[in-house]
């Protein structure tokens, strides 16, 4: 069975990793298009729609994401001082 | 002279959004596949664990519609972006042809006014040569013309083949019911009446009055929005009525509160790595962990592990060569599992940066996604230093393999 360890730093590139995604889709509804690139068209009027009429599914994704990231770095900081404190205990001698 | 218009537009531009289509539809289609193998991690559960996967398990077909949505608008845009620059080259070439054509004429016209004059008759040769070479021209602008119409019309097929493929791009999950979509115009036309309005009553304070109508006006769609979908915030609609209440110095506390407001969400969860023998630090840690992150509590145990769920039934009853294969199959299996892992991480934590690519970046292209630069540069080092940890075997980071205890 693979198994993948992720300590508390990969734990917060993904975290960094799912917030710049949340930032990424969080812009991809604010754009417009600008329409000279495409011609005299109506490509651009239906780009738009791609990009824009899906605003309530991708604030949720985008707020769902970032929970993600803030709990993903949580987790990670804890680790890293749990390990750190655990290591110090067992250091010094043992058990309080 | 009327010029023939060649098609306008840049390819290149269409181009560039489909590529930044693709790249942000990459980076979104790998975060499912990477979120849903850490929650399905057998070496991890509890609270956290199930918080985890409950929040993965909402987030996955969303993501996936968003990853389907952009890579099929991407694959209809460099079609239309190769049609663009078709028409665009054959629409230019008419138009320099039939350009080319009037100018002959002309030339032919004033040298037959010129023979004309020297007292030539119209039957004479040289009078019948120029004759003929201004029916071949004529000609020619008119084939001009007629290429160059087609070439206009069959444009423009192609484009509404684009915009409806675009439309039905569109027709998903994702997806905006029609009552949001009309609150949403209401909010957004009610905000532009009352800045309109705002500004104006500077010099004229009657109008002051119908800012405040407007602005209630999109308070009110905005708070149906907030209450019915949850989306939006509440310090946006209290700062669009003050602007409705105050009139243009309100702009400044609408500026003010929506700069504070941010995306709120519910608490996921986390864990804490436990050694044995050590419990009562380490539950200490763990109470300010709930109390740090929330109500969800943390999960005693190993760090989080992601496991991937491969041959779990490949190994029947047989002989040694038959456990042999299917040891040998269930490597096989383990190692496409670990491949496949590892390369949606990648892509996931590189910020769309491929091989050198821009990415999302598309400063000064049709679409302004230029945001995605710095965050982006930023996760691609980061996971530059992670895959070099991958290739040379760095305690730090992220590896595929047996089990291994994670959190150092």
């Amino acid at each position: 069975m693979s198994t993948y360890a992720l300590d508390d730093a990969a734990l917060a590139l993904l975290a960094t990793a799912l917030d710049d995604l949340a930032q990424g889709l969080e812009v991809a509804g604010k754009l417009g298009v600008d329409s000279w690139a495409f011609g005299t068209s109506q490509s651009a009027g239906a780009l738009e729609a791609v990009l824009g009429d899906w605003r309530h599914e991708r604030l949720a994704l985008v707020r769902g994401l970032r929970v993600l990231g803030e709990r993903l770095r949580a987790v990670g900081s804890v680790y890293a001082e749990t390990e750190a404190a655990v290591a110090g205990r067992l250091l010094v001698g043992g058990v309080p | 002279m009327t010029v023939l218009m060649p098609v306008p537009g840049h390819p290149g531009t269409v181009r560039a959004v489909a590529g930044a289509l693709v790249a942000l539809g990459r980076r979104v289609g790998a975060a499912g596949p990477v979120l849903r193998t850490l929650s399905r991690s057998p070496g991890w559960d509890g609270p956290a664990a199930s918080a985890f996967a409950a929040r993965t398990a909402e987030l996955a077909p969303v993501l996936d519609a968003v990853t389907e949505r952009y890579a099929a608008a991407a694959a209809v845009l460099l079609r239309f972006a190769d049609a663009l620059e078709e028409a665009q080259s054959l629409t230019g070439r008419l138009s320099v042809e039939r350009e080319e054509a009037v100018m002959s004429l002309l030339r032919i016209a004033r040298a037959l006014d010129s023979v004309l004059a020297a007292g030539a008759d119209r039957g004479a040769p040289e009078v019948q040569v120029l004759l003929a070479e201004q029916r071949v021209q004529t000609a020619r602008q008119v084939r001009a013309e007629e290429a160059h119409a087609r070439a206009w019309a069959a444009f423009g097929e192609e484009d509404a083949r684009c915009a409806r493929e675009l439309r039905r791009c569109a027709e998903d999950r994702l997806v905006d019911s029609v009552p949001y979509r009309a609150l949403l115009g209401v909010s957004a036309g009610a905000g532009a009446v009352s800045t309109t309005l705002t500004i104006a009553s500077v010099d004229a304070p009657p109008l002051a009055a119908g800012a405040g109508s407007a602005s209630v006006l999109g308070a009110g769609a905005d708070t149906a929005l907030l209450v019915g979908w949850g989306d939006g915030d509440a310090g946006t609609i209290l700062a669009d009525l003050a602007v409705g209440a105050l009139g243009v110095a309100g702009g400044v506390l609408a500026a003010g509160a929506r700069a504070e407001a941010g995306v709120e969400g519910a608490a996921l969860g986390t864990r804490a790595r436990v050694s044995a023998g050590l419990s009562d630090l380490a539950r200490g840690r763990v109470a300010e962990v709930r109390a740090t992150v929330g109500a969800l509590g943390a999960g005693a145990g190993a760090a989080p592990r992601a496991v991937a769920g491969v041959g779990g039934a490949a190994v029947a009853a047989g002989g040694r060569g038959a456990r042999a294969a299917a040891g040998r199959a269930l490597e096989a299996a383990r190692e496409r599992a670990d491949a496949a892992f590892l390369a949606h991480w990648r892509v996931l934590v590189s910020g769309g940066v491929d091989a050198g690519s821009p990415g999302m970046a598309l400063a000064g292209a049709g679409l302004g996604l230029a945001h995605g630069v710095g965050a982006g540069a930023r996760s691609a080092q980061r996971a530059a230093e992670v895959v070099h940890q991958l290739e040379g075997g760095g305690p730090q980071g992220l590896r595929g393999g047996e089990t291994t205890s994670a959190g150092r």
